[in-house]
This record gives structure tokens, sequence and C-alpha cells, in this order.
């Protein structure tokens, strides 16, 4: 008999392996990584948690704190990260044909398993997983951890296990189908530490006795569905064994496109806010090319922040008269309607001082799907200007060519390379590593 | 960097009606169609492994008697077993080098291709990593 078991393959503190794995300073030392703006943490290793720092925590809030401990703080360089994780997932790929990556530090690879012989099988099962930990070590200098069972949600409470693994000095590879000490785990896992549930249903579980990943597993699932819903219904499955959550091959098709991002400082000029919507608009078209999608609705946003005195959203959408991805036909469209949307003071007089801007792209269809119009309505698609645009953008790099709206190429290269305030929008990521396998005059050097 | 409006686009053109066109055989086959292999790729030449090749710029003339100059572009993997011989990259007390990798009994030396500069022979409880292995370099003319 043959059972299917899946792994979860799970980059610890991801995003700080990355900018480890080109510091030869940094091995052994506490490491935080920021998000846009520099605004939180969003990774962190487990030295840096240690010290008492949290996910989430405003960086303006603990800036001195890092400071004075040692923490290296990175502002987050997501050309990096992309580049570490697509390598990961191609050594994934080695292993197995049927990978499912699940995030930018978690991939899901469904492997078999031969029931007549347990222990054997288990023992051949712990050698792979030990075996892709290194390989992926090995390769790109990233410390993952893999843990194999017989649904995602047990890969995910193994996963967890494997955190003891290493604080032991273990491996954090394991083979938690049928392991010895899987109930005696479960026991310990807090509901509130088990995939998919939130704090708030944790605390109603909590409150009915169910107060581990154990209890869940044992719980009545048709009385879950009924209090709770059918997502803890399928949960308290996946704990007890039976298999629920969709293994994934394809990456489900995209449902909408949203770019956008804060500002270093504030903006009421509508020149700004204008080229700024600009460039997320090109951004998102040249994804919605290279993901070979035309789309129908375009919306534009800009907000001041929250907590200023005088708040401001707007919004903006139109649906448009055909499929497109021509930034171009998008242009124009965003145009007349940053001219609906725009508003550069309150009643009283007072300027709004916006932070954020951006666009979102949906309804898409792929661009081999389309028909022919039954009208024309004047408007020309230009797939050959679109390819010529791309692939010179690609070749000289970003922003060689740009639609005048977008402002200089010359200070938007600027933001790629992560030079402060080069532009009035630009985003605030003055502790960014350099980009080392992407662009070649940031690559690694060494004094030799 | 000078900026140069290339064109500026017409709204609308007049749309072209496409002509169906079928595909005609004619000419005979190419007698070389038997002898087609993939052209030469210079990923190829230098052991490029998606995964685990990364490049690393040189600074500095310690190795230049094994040619590698200031400047060069060293293509590194990180997964090949470092043998005797070999050009490697290694963390020595938390700083990058780039020497050979020799062995002396029990100990490793990383030596210098430069008279200049001498070779590293790390004592006990000094730190030493092989961060990966060179595989070759490269140098463009501007």
């Amino acid at each position: 008999m043959y059972k299917k078991l899946y792994a979860l393959i799970d980059c610890s503190s991801f995003y700080c392996s990355c900018e480890r794995a080109f510091r030869a300073d940094l091995k052994g030392k506490a490491i935080c990584v920021l998000s846009n703006n520099d605004g939180c943490i969003i990774s962190l290793t487990p030295d840096t948690k240690a010290l008492g720092f949290k996910m989430g925590t405003p960086y303006y809030q603990i800036k001195d704190d890092l400071a004075q401990k040692g923490v290296a703080v990175f502002s987050s360089n997501y050309c990096l990260y992309a580049d570490m994780s697509k390598r990961i997932v191609k050594i994934i790929r080695s292993f197995s044909d049927f990978v499912e990556q699940y995030s930018i530090d978690e991939s899901f690879v469904q492997f078999e398993a031969n029931t007549n012989n347990i222990e054997q099988e288990r023992i051949r099962l712990h050698a792979l997983a030990e075996e892709i930990h290194f390989t992926i070590l090995k390769k790109t200098g990233v410390p993952v951890r893999v843990s194999i069972a017989e649904t995602k949600t047990l890969a995910k409470v193994g996963s967890e296990y494997t955190k003891c693994l290493i604080k032991q000095g273990i491996v954090p590879a394991v083979c938690f189908w049928e392991h010895p000490d899987k109930d005696g785990y479960m026991k310990t896992l807090p509901v509130n530490d088990v995939w998919g549930i939130g704090r708030q249903w944790s605390k109603k579980l909590e409150m009915s006795g169910i107060k581990t990943a154990k209890d869940l597993s044992m719980a009545n699932p048709d009385l879950l569905k009924k209090n709770y819903s059918i997502v803890m219904e399928r949960t308290a499955r996946e704990l007890s064994g039976f298999s629920c959550i969709l293994f994934e091959l394809v990456a489900p098709e995209r449902k909408s496109l949203v770019r956008s991002r804060m500002f270093s400082h504030k903006i009421t000029d509508a020149k700004y806010l204008k080229q700024a919507i600009s460039f997320h608009l090109a951004r998102a078209s040249e994804k919605l090319r290279s993901d070979k999608l035309m789309a129908t609705e375009l919306s534009i946003f800009m907000s001041t922040g929250r907590h200023t005195e005088i708040t401001k959203y707007s919004y903006a959408h139109q649906t448009l008269l055909r499929p497109t991805n021509d930034i171009i036909i998008l242009a124009e469209v965003a145009d007349k309607l940053f001219k609906e949307c725009y508003v550069k003071n309150d009643k009283f007089g007072n300027e709004y001082k916006y932070s954020k801007a951006g666009v979102s792209l949906s309804g898409f269809s792929s661009i081999d799907k389309q028909s022919e119009p039954l009208f024309d309505i004047g408007i020309t698609e230009r797939p050959a200007l679109m390819k010529i645009l791309d692939g010179l953008n690609r070749k000289f790099g970003k922003h060689t060519v740009v639609l005048a709206s977008m402002g200089v190429p010359k200070k938007l290269q600027k933001i790629e390379a992560a030079k402060d305030d080069a532009i009035e929008w630009g985003m605030k990521r003055g502790l960014m590593s350099k980009r080392f396998t992407t662009v070649w005059e940031e690559i690694l050097q060494v004094k030799i | 960097m000078k900026v140069s409006i290339l064109t500026t686009l017409p709204h609308s053109h007049h749309k072209v009606i496409p002509i169906v066109l079928a595909k005609v055989q004619a000419g005979f086959p190419s007698p070389a169609d038997d002898y087609i292999e993939s052209a030469l790729n210079i990923n190829d030449l230098f052991q490029v492994d998606e995964s685990s090749t990364f490049f690393v710029r040189v600074e500095g003339s310690s190795m230049i008697n094994a040619g590698i100059m200031n400047g060069d572009i060293l293509c590194v993997r990180r997964d090949l077993e470092p043998k005797e011989g070999k050009i490697v990259i290694a963390i020595i007390d938390s700083e990058f080098t780039v020497k050979r990798f020799m062995k002396k009994g029990k100990r490793v030396i990383f030596e210098a291709a430069n008279d200049d500069y001498p070779s590293i022979e790390p004592q006990d409880g000094q730190s030493v990593e092989i961060w990966g292995v060179v595989t070759g370099f490269a140098r463009t003319f501007k």
C-alpha cells in the first residue's frame, strides 16, 4: 500500500538568512529586516527574538535599542530575497515533480510512502528530509526546516517541532509521520500555534476546552463546522491525519494585481502624486504582460496617513472598453481617473498631505483567449511596442524607457538603487544591502 | 543621462484586418538537420549551476600569479567540494578572502599567488569556513 505524504520546506527567518549569506561578519549574530519604508520588523533571527524584539514592532520605537544591543538591521531587499527563493525552489524541484510554492519562503512537496514497512520508510524519509536540508544549505547558504507528514497541517506542526530540534543542536529535518514524539508534542502545542487558527478563534476554542493541537484533532468535526466554520472542521480533520487541503501544483490564477507604496515623506503636489501612480501603473502592467494577462478593471487610490490631523482617502475606478495590458491605454485611463479623484484640500483650505498612492488591476483574462471586438472602438493595442519596451528595460536596466508621465528615468533608476530621497515620492530604505545576485554593479566584493 | 522623447503616439489608428495565411511547403529539407547540436553556452564552460553559482568581484592583487587581477569577476560554486589546489573563497575570522586551498598534513593553508602577500595558515581557535570554489573568472574589455 502506498500513502501520499506532504513535506513542508520552510526557510527560518528567510530574509535574515539571505542577508547573512553574503556577509562574513554576521555568522551567529542577531539580525532583523524591516518592512517597506523601514516601517517595522518583518523578519528576525531567534537570537534577536531572545533579546526581546518582536515581529511587527515599529522601527522608530526600538531603533536605539537595536543599535545598543548590536542587532544588524536591514531594509527589505526583495530583489535578493526573490532570487534566493527561486534558487531554493529549483533545488526542491530536483527532489520531486510535485512542488507547490506556497509563499516566498515555504514550499510543499508531495512524496509517496510504502505503508507495508513503516519503520523502514520512516528511516528513508528522515534521510530524505535531511538531504533536502543539507543540499539547500550547501548550495545557497540558507538553512531550512523540513518536515514530512500525512497532511499539510501536520507538516506545519512537524515544522514547529523541528524548532525544538534546533535548540538541541539537531538538524531541523523530521519525518513526523508515525513519529514517536508526535502525540506528545501535539499535546503541548497551543491551539493558537496551529496553522490557520487565528487568535480570535483560539480564544473561543480554549473556552470550550480545546487547548492544544491534540485536543483539536480529537474534537468532533461536525460540531466544529456548526460552531465555527468549515475551515475549522478541515483543520481538525487534517490534524487527525486525514488530508483535506488540496495540493496546488499550479498557482491559482491571479485575481487582482495591486502596486502601491508609502512615500518616504508626505506629498501635497499633484504632479508628484501623478508620477507615483504612473510609476506603479507601469510596474503593474509590466507584470501583467509577463504573466500574459489582460485586464478589464483599473482603479487608482491615494491616501493620507491615518495618524495625521486631516485624513483623506480617494479612489476612482473604471471598467475598460476591452481587455488590455498596453501601458499607454492604461495611462490615459489613469490620467482621467486621477482628475476625478484627486482633491488638493479640504473645505477649510487645509492641504491634504498624501502618504501613499497606488493602482489596482483586475478582471483578468489570458492573452491567448481574446476575441476580436464586435465594434471598432478606435483603440489599438500595441503588443509589438510593449514587447520592445519591456525588452529594453530588461536589457538596459529598469526605467530605461518610460512614459513621460512617470518623471525622469535617471531619478527613477536611483530609487531602484535605494538611494534615499532621490525622488520626491520614493521609498525610505537607507539600510538596504546590495542586490548581490541580480545586478552586476552590486555583486559581492571581496578584498584579496 | 540624456532623456529624449522618442515619438508621440496618436490616439488611434485605423484597424488593420489580418488576412488568413496558409503555410505553403516548399524547398528541400536541410541536409544538416541530422547534425544540429545546441550552440556553445558560456555557462557550461564556467560550470554554472542556477542554484549555487554566485558572482564575486575581486579587489586586490594577492592572486595575480593565478591570473586573477583587481576588478575581475569570479564565478563561484558554493556546493563544490574544495579539493587541494583549487582556488576558493574562504571566510577567515569573519572576513572574506580568495586564496588557493592547500593541505599540509592535517593543517590547511590558504596560499596567496603573489610573493608580496603572505599565505594564511589558520591556527587553532581561528574560525575558518570555505564559502565556495572558484570555477573561473571573467574580465571584459571596456
